[in-house]
């Protein structure tokens, strides 16, 4: 399984029935208004391009913000400033959630390769706590960690990952938003062991 | 294109100073000598796009790829006619860093310039790839004519030249 692209032909395959494959229209809409991903996951997203992802972080914000979650956004691709106007294109308002603290652009880089990689999951558990105290619905974390690649420090995403739970108890979703590139990278056994360890895998095609 | 591209490239559409420089080009191109032929890479398409025309309009050859490894391909192909390297930093697969490293060792003639629209911190790459040399740093949004003077300056290509 180097390439992604050979398990929709293999319906044998042992994660076949726990991926969810479909074009960014389709995946956007299911996660924003079928629950796709559900409270307590702790989901792997493979996106094939920057429109797929932008389609999907932008449906999911511009309808779940309203609905008082926090939703946090860590970008590796796109500068944190176009993130925030793909964001108010999209009719979002992005000002409004900003100050209310219950949007977050952040450069996952910053984040991932800084003087702690676990920062950003302490970061999202203080979060979760905040929004419990502010009544809120929960939190979602899409974090892209294209930086791992960048910086060729595979041996410590996978150990990253492996240290976050597979499900959580409370109301927050982590959504791992690789890039298709980027996972593409990881060996057969990488990308078995990140398919087991997420409840939820979803590639968009 | 997004706004954010528009942004990005505000100084793109045909200033006076950008209409006089492609007029120049033009007039060189009629004479013997090679114009500046540049790679430019970014995982944007639009980005891509709005480079590849603007540059070209300043009296460049220019080929442009959204996709890290072919533009590497196109270069290995033509490793001598290239003279210069345009590229994102923050790149699925293949990153601005990595392929700097590739294109020197391909050739270390060609200069390499990096773009990013994050914060350039110096010491980002260079404790984890301290052997990697690139040329010059462009922070994002920049407009096509200072772009256009930073090649120059980086190639010591002269206007006259080019």
């Amino acid at each position: 399984m180097r390439s992604i692209k050979q398990n929709e032909s293999n319906n044998n395959h042992p994660y076949s029935d726990k991926i969810v494959h479909g074009n960014s229209l389709e995946i956007a809409e299911t996660t924003t208004e079928k629950n796709l991903i559900e409270s307590g996951s702790h989901a792997l997203l493979v996106y094939n391009d920057m429109e797929a992802f932008r389609e999907i972080y932008t449906q999911y914000s511009r309808a779940l913000l309203p609905q008082n979650e926090v939703v946090v956004i860590g970008t590796q691709y796109e500068s944190i400033n176009d993130v925030k106007n793909t964001l108010r294109l999209s009719g979002v308002d992005v000002e409004r959630y900003l100050n209310e603290g219950t949007l977050f652009v952040l450069d996952a880089q910053h984040g991932y390769q800084g003087a702690d990689t676990s920062g950003t999951w302490k970061f999202a558990l203080s979060l979760l706590s905040r929004a419990k105290k502010e009544g809120r619905q929960g939190v979602t974390w899409f974090g892209d960690p294209g930086s791992f690649f960048s910086f060729e420090k595979i041996e410590e995403l996978m150990q990253y990952e492996l240290s976050l739970p597979q499900k959580y108890k409370d109301s927050i979703k982590i959504v791992c938003s690789y890039h298709l590139r980027d996972f593409e990278k990881l060996t057969e056994a990488q990308q078995h062991t990140l398919f087991d360890h997420h409840s939820k895998s979803i590639v968009v095609e | 294109m997004s706004g954010n591209n528009e942004d990005f490239y505000r100084n793109n559409s045909a200033s006076s100073a950008d209409v006089i420089i492609s007029q120049d080009a033009r007039h060189n191109n009629n004479g013997d000598k090679p114009q500046t032929r540049l790679l430019v890479v970014d995982d944007e398409p639009d980005i891509v796009h709005v480079l590849k025309l603007g540059l070209q309009q300043n009296g460049f050859l220019v080929d442009g790829f959204t996709n890290s490894e072919e533009a590497l391909q196109s270069l290995k192909s033509n490793a001598e006619s290239y003279c210069l390297v345009l590229s994102d930093v923050r790149m699925p697969g293949l990153t601005g860093i990595q392929l700097a490293k590739r294109v020197k060792e391909i050739n270390p003639n060609v200069k390499v310039v990096l773009m990013t629209a994050f914060e350039i911190r110096d010491n980002e790459f260079s404790k984890v790839f301290p052997s990697t040399r690139v040329d010059g740093f462009v922070q994002k949004p920049i407009g096509i004519r200072e772009l256009t003077n930073k090649i120059l300056n980086i190639t010591g290509v002269s206007e006259e030249e080019k």
